[in-house]
């Protein structure tokens, strides 16, 4: 499994695209832009994108839709049953997908908006707008801010510590890491709760179930 | 796992003949990609102008090492050790050093875009004349740091401790410094 990353200098925002070693049908996350250098990157790599996920329906996760669908006929997933005039799978909590040979959880959280989405893909989560490393996601409230904080206790950081964190936006992460430093844990009281064993030796826990990274980049 | 490896580096029933073909491999080769190489021990080596794509160094320890000029992509360096490291014109791209220690490492000239540094510890490095951007230092321990003509543009040094860092001739007003501690 390859990953190829792609950074939108125009929405700040991150796409990525999962495909096979080898080339064949992929998946494209949040197609934020499609512009020559990520077309080059997967078409470089022998991609065929197939299916598109998007984790919020916001604009800076979909401005390269239109421009995708005229290259690829590829079929759409989120919250919503129709993005941008497409019609669209819709993504319920708990949702499993098999998309080729990529299982795929979806995981909902309304807490943030009623159409966000992340998903995991073996050890490695497309989280979008739910967390930035080592920052909250943005909110309009503190009540909000205080739901979401409760959200992601109890449903994103029970993930393995070897989870790997591709946000809609910024630099990637590591679970483990966020559980420890990630700022929504501190600013809701929630750092050390059940952390107080990794705070101790961090370096003793388990490096070696970490699963294979992912490679390529554009 | 240690790439190649059913094992963790510590209880390989042989670690140093599997770390001596790891070493021989990452001498002879330039290009790795997606290797897996998570609590090694490096001492010494010479990876100077080398490209790593996709590789995981997570608990790694680097000393006395040589990486000017080389290029890592989408590479996982958490909680990992540095010291004496020289890393000049290095390009660093998506890649993660959460909860890393960095201590004399000299990143001068290099490209480190992307880069998440959150709760990095830090003494006694250089990262002169580099170019950050969208890289993030939250919650960063940072002591006797050179940030000396450096693009900051959307860096993230929110809620960091700076002590005695230099941000001569950079543009830190478009970095974003909340919740800093700073001493002179």
């Amino acid at each position: 499994m390859k990953l190829v990353f792609h950074y939108s200098v125009e929405n700040f925002s991150n796409t990525y695209v999962l495909g096979p070693d080898n080339g064949g049908d992929a998946i494209l996350v949040d197609p934020g832009v499609l512009d020559v250098r990520l077309l080059e990157a997967i078409e470089d790599n022998e991609y065929t994108i197939r299916w598109v996920l998007i984790t919020r329906c916001q604009p800076q996760h979909l401005r390269g839709l239109r421009t995708l669908k005229k290259v690829y006929d590829a079929e759409l997933f989120s919250r919503n049953d129709r993005v941008l005039d497409f019609p669209c799978q819709t993504v319920n909590p708990g949702t499993h997908l098999q998309l080729g040979n990529f299982r795929v959880d979806a995981l909902c959280f309304p807490e943030l908006s009623n159409d966000s989405v992340a998903y995991r893909v073996g050890n490695w989560v497309f989280c979008g707008d739910l967390l930035s490393a080592g920052q909250p996601p943005r909110t309009s409230s503190a009540y909000t801010r205080a739901n979401m904080a409760i959200a992601l206790e109890r449903r994103f950081f029970t993930w393995q510590d070897d989870t790997l964190i591709f946000p809609g936006e910024g630099p990637p992460s590591l679970m483990r890491g966020e559980k420890l430093f990630n700022r929504v844990r501190k600013s809701a009281g929630l750092e050390v709760r059940d952390l107080a064993g990794l705070f101790e030796s961090p370096r003793e826990v388990g490096p070696e179930t970490i699963g294979e990274p992912p490679h390529r980049e554009v | 796992m240690v790439h190649g490896s059913e094992f963790c580096v510590r209880h390989l029933p042989d670690s140093a003949s599997h770390l001596g073909i790891l070493s021989t491999m990452l001498s002879d080769s330039r290009v790795f990609e997606s290797l897996s190489l998570n609590r090694v021990p490096f001492a010494g080596q010479n990876w100077s102008g080398k490209s790593f794509d996709g590789c995981s160094f997570m608990g790694s320890e680097l000393s006395d090492m040589n990486l000017d000029g080389a290029s890592f992509r989408h590479c996982f360096f958490d909680f990992s050790r540095w010291s004496n490291v020289s890393a000049k014109g290095v390009t660093l791209l998506f890649c993660s050093f959460s909860g890393a220690q960095l201590k004399k490492v000299d990143w001068t000239g290099s490209d480190l875009l992307h880069v998440n540094f959150n709760s990095l510890e830090a003494s006694d490095c250089l990262f002169s004349e580099s170019d950050l951007y969208f890289s993030r230092f939250v919650g960063a321990q940072l002591k006797g740091v050179q940030f000396v003509d450096c693009n900051l543009k959307k860096t993230q040094f929110t809620g960091s401790r700076l002590e005695q860092v230099d941000f001569r001739y950079s543009n830190d007003d478009e970095a974003e410094f909340d919740e800093v501690t700073r001493t002179p």
